[in-house]
């Protein structure tokens, strides 16, 4: 069916083709990915746990792990939720569905063929950039070029007479992807080297650019560039709170739908979890706190906090809701729905709360410089904790991924007009 | 299609994103292009040569197209014992490190005694060649330290890779370039920064390293995350490769807490004696002498000389 609307002509294609698509990609590089990150976890809490081969050394797989929930996970998502999202705020069609089926394929294709060679140790050596430029251009050209192209068109197409909100983030957020990637990338075309590329590739593929040189603070870079960075680092609160106060004065008077209502349950914690977040982020990266954290497992927590917890609830939100809508079909079953909910709360709560202390304690034997191996040693309940974490999470993508695709099998079609909401469960 | 209502918004945007990339591109750019490489650098780019990572003519980064490093003794064109000196050795068809290729790169100073004194530009790929670290009477100005500058000793002395490589003993022979590819490739640098913090680290680590230390370096690889202690001079702390080598096949056979990976893979197929290594054996006799069952753990078998594991241990304990 993929085959025949990848080369059928465009008003052939369902409507929501590509999103589903996307939706179901996405939700198997989750499973792909925490699955890696839970391996990669026993391995640090039990280091003899699967040793002695190449391919199962844990620095073969940690990437492997890290790139397959960012450009797997949270961009698949990000981009389901963009081709379901976008036309529907325009009271239109998406520009293309065959251009979203083509993307959504090369996506798939080109992640798995970087993260196999990455598996085998064929990278560039650049964290966040690790792919060999070869398949950066490829990256570019397939995925992050013609989602933006998809998105924009849809956008200038639209029926309506502004542009909503959200589709002003996503015009925003798939114009700078592509700037992002490529000048985080320019090491690797010119061949940039020492400072420059650590700085570049740090600071500009990482996200953003102007509060960036905090994540190299304890590097000699210019001092200028530090304290600028610091500063607007602090000054990144300010949309954040003003999102996160945004979303939560949206649910004045409809609180009860935080407890009925499984999509609004996963955007609120995604939106209550961004107020840690920020407030880490805005301030985690000033000198006063940045020497005693920085290098340390508090990072590791807070890089989770950001994607598995903030980020995976919001997505998550959106596949479900778009997936039923788009599909037609009610969720097959809201026991499993709720037991995902919990396990990935309490699942990444654990690994969260236990790295964040084993972070702590790093800083603490950092600091005042005790034997290493003593922190290592400190630090092993915690990496225990985080190993069951980790699992826990695993899981409960095991069981959404079961859900999703008993919904898409057997869930109650929902009548044309109606929303998915309107339908009770029946499960 | 109309624009017109979003002309003060789209303005705005393009006045916050030049402004932004002026400050975060641009203006760093400036102070980064006008670093000095310090003679840590220059070593640090002669060692390990054009690239670590990926690149086309080390597709799966087995090591290869690296210098090496080579402690002289004796003299390569007379034979005479003279005062040992680190010679960068090149040879022919090896990919000239970025200072030669981009003399720019050098910064100001080193880059002008390094082409007149050293003659680096005359130093050609196909022939390959061996390069000096040298110091000039000149100081660099901020640091009042002597600048060093890269000498092309095929140029300057007539020295080829050939005669240096002829005269030197095996054990004079740090395959340390080579190693920095297996740092890459095994994820090293997940676990283990090359990259004391300012702020701390001074005691146990040593010192943070300087501007002009990672000219010419690429990929860095300094990290960004600790799972183990710094590595950056780790060669100073612990420079026996006695306690590498076991430390590598098995670390807990020297620390019994370590929770670093097994690296016993990077052996090969054979040791030194070219016998076939029997993991399998190994890894059992390994587990009884955990349970108890015997007192002492199986020998760990002596690496070939060109095998992954003697050029990561030359990789690391040539990290002063």
């Amino acid at each position: 069916m993929i085959l025949k609307y990848l080369f059928g002509k465009n008003e052939a294609i369902p409507v929501g083709s590509a999103a589903i698509f996307f939706g179901f990609s996405s939700i198997l590089w989750f499973v792909i990915g925490t699955g890696l990150g839970s391996f990669n976890a026993a391995k640090l809490a039990f280091p003899d746990f699967v040793t002695g081969t190449e391919m199962f050394a844990f620095g073969h797989m940690r990437q492997v792990h890290v790139l397959a929930v960012i450009f797997g996970w949270i961009s698949m998502a990000f981009a389901m939720a963009m081709m379901y999202i976008t036309p529907i705020l325009g009271n239109t069609r998406l520009w293309s569905e065959k251009l979203g089926m083509w993307n959504c394929m090369m996506w798939n294709i080109c992640l798995a063929l970087g993260l196999t060679l990455m598996w085998m140790g064929v990278t560039s050596g650049r964290e966040y950039s690790d792919f060999p430029w070869p398949l950066d251009l490829a990256v570019a050209a397939f995925i992050s070029i013609p989602l933006a192209v998809n998105v924009w068109m849809t956008i200038i197409k639209r029926r309506t007479q502004g542009i909503y909100t959200t589709n002003w983030f996503f015009a925003a957020a798939t114009f700078m992807l592509i700037i992002v990637f490529l000048v985080g990338n320019l090491p690797e075309y010119f061949h940039l080297t020492g400072l420059t590329e650590a700085y570049m590739t740090w600071s500009i593929v990482v996200f953003y650019s102007t509060p960036a040189a905090h994540h190299l603070m304890s590097a000699p870079l210019p001092e200028w560039l530090k304290s600028f960075a610091s500063v607007e680092g602090v000054l990144i609160l300010v949309p954040a709170i003003a999102f996160v106060s945004n979303i939560l004065l949206t649910m004045q008077g409809k609180w009860n739908m935080f407890v009925e209502n499984l999509e609004v349950r996963f955007t609120v914690v995604g939106v209550l979890l961004a107020i840690p977040l920020n407030m880490q982020g805005g301030f985690q990266q000033t000198r006063s706190i940045n020497w005693y954290i920085h290098g340390t497992g508090w990072m590791v927590a807070h890089a989770h906090l950001a994607l598995l917890g903030f980020s995976t609830f919001l997505e998550a939100a959106a596949v479900y809701l778009g997936l039923q809508t788009l599909m037609k079909r009610k969720l097959y079953s809201l026991t499993l729905g709720n037991l995902h909910f919990w396990l990935l709360l309490i699942g990444f709560s654990t690994y969260w709360i236990s790295m964040t202390i084993a972070g702590l304690i790093q800083g603490a034997g950092k600091i005042y410089e005790v034997p290493y191996i003593d922190v290592v040693i400190a630090e092993h309940p915690y990496m225990i904790a985080r190993w069951l974490g980790g699992t826990m999470v695993f899981s409960s993508t095991l069981i959404w991924l079961y859900n999703m695709w008993m919904t898409a099998r057997e869930g109650t079609v929902i009548p044309a007009g109606r929303m998915p909401s309107e339908l009770a469960y029946e499960r | 299609m109309n624009f017109r209502e979003y002309k003060i918004g789209s303005r705005m945007f393009g006045l916050a994103f030049g402004i932004s990339m002026s400050i975060t591109l641009l203006f760093p750019s400036f102070d980064l292009a006008a670093s000095v490489v310090s003679e840590v650098g220059l070593d640090k780019q002669l060692t390990i040569g054009w690239d670590s990572g990926w690149q086309i003519k080390d597709p799966w980064l087995d090591g290869l197209n690296k210098p090496l490093k080579v402690l002289v003794r004796k003299d390569p064109k007379s034979g005479e014992p003279m005062e040992p000196v680190y010679a960068y050795v090149y040879p022919a068809g090896t990919s000239l490190p970025n200072g030669v290729t981009h003399t720019a790169n050098l910064g100001k100073g080193v880059e002008e005694l390094s082409v007149k004194e050293g003659r680096i530009k005359e130093a050609k790929k196909e022939n390959g060649a061996v390069f000096l670290i040298r110091k000039s009477d000149q100081l660099l100005t901020f640091e009042d330290k002597p600048l060093s500058y890269m000498e092309n000793a095929t140029a300057t002395k007539g020295w080829t890779p050939d005669e240096v490589l002829k005269q030197a003993a095996d054990s004079d022979i740090l395959h340390a370039g080579a190693g920095k590819t297996m740092f890459v490739r095994e994820g090293c640098w997940w676990c283990h920064t090359l990259l004391p913090e300012q702020t701390q680290d001074w005691q146990v680590f040593g010192a943070p390293p300087m501007l002009g230390d990672f000219n010419g370096e690429s990929p860095t690889a300094f990290g960004s995350d600790r799972k183990g202690p710094d590595l950056l001079h780790v060669g100073s702390r612990n420079a026996s490769r006695e306690w590498m080598m076991l430390h590598f096949f098995n670390p807990r056979l020297v620390q019994p807490h370590s929770i670093m990976p097994r690296f016993d893979y990077l052996w090969g197929e054979v040791d030194a004696d070219g016998k076939k290594i029997d993991f399998k054996k190994w890894r059992s006799e390994y587990d009884e002498y955990r349970e108890g069952k015997i007192t002492t753990p199986p020998e760990v078998p002596m690496y070939a000389k060109n095998s992954e594991i003697r050029n990561l241990i030359d990789f690391v304990v040539n990290l002063k």
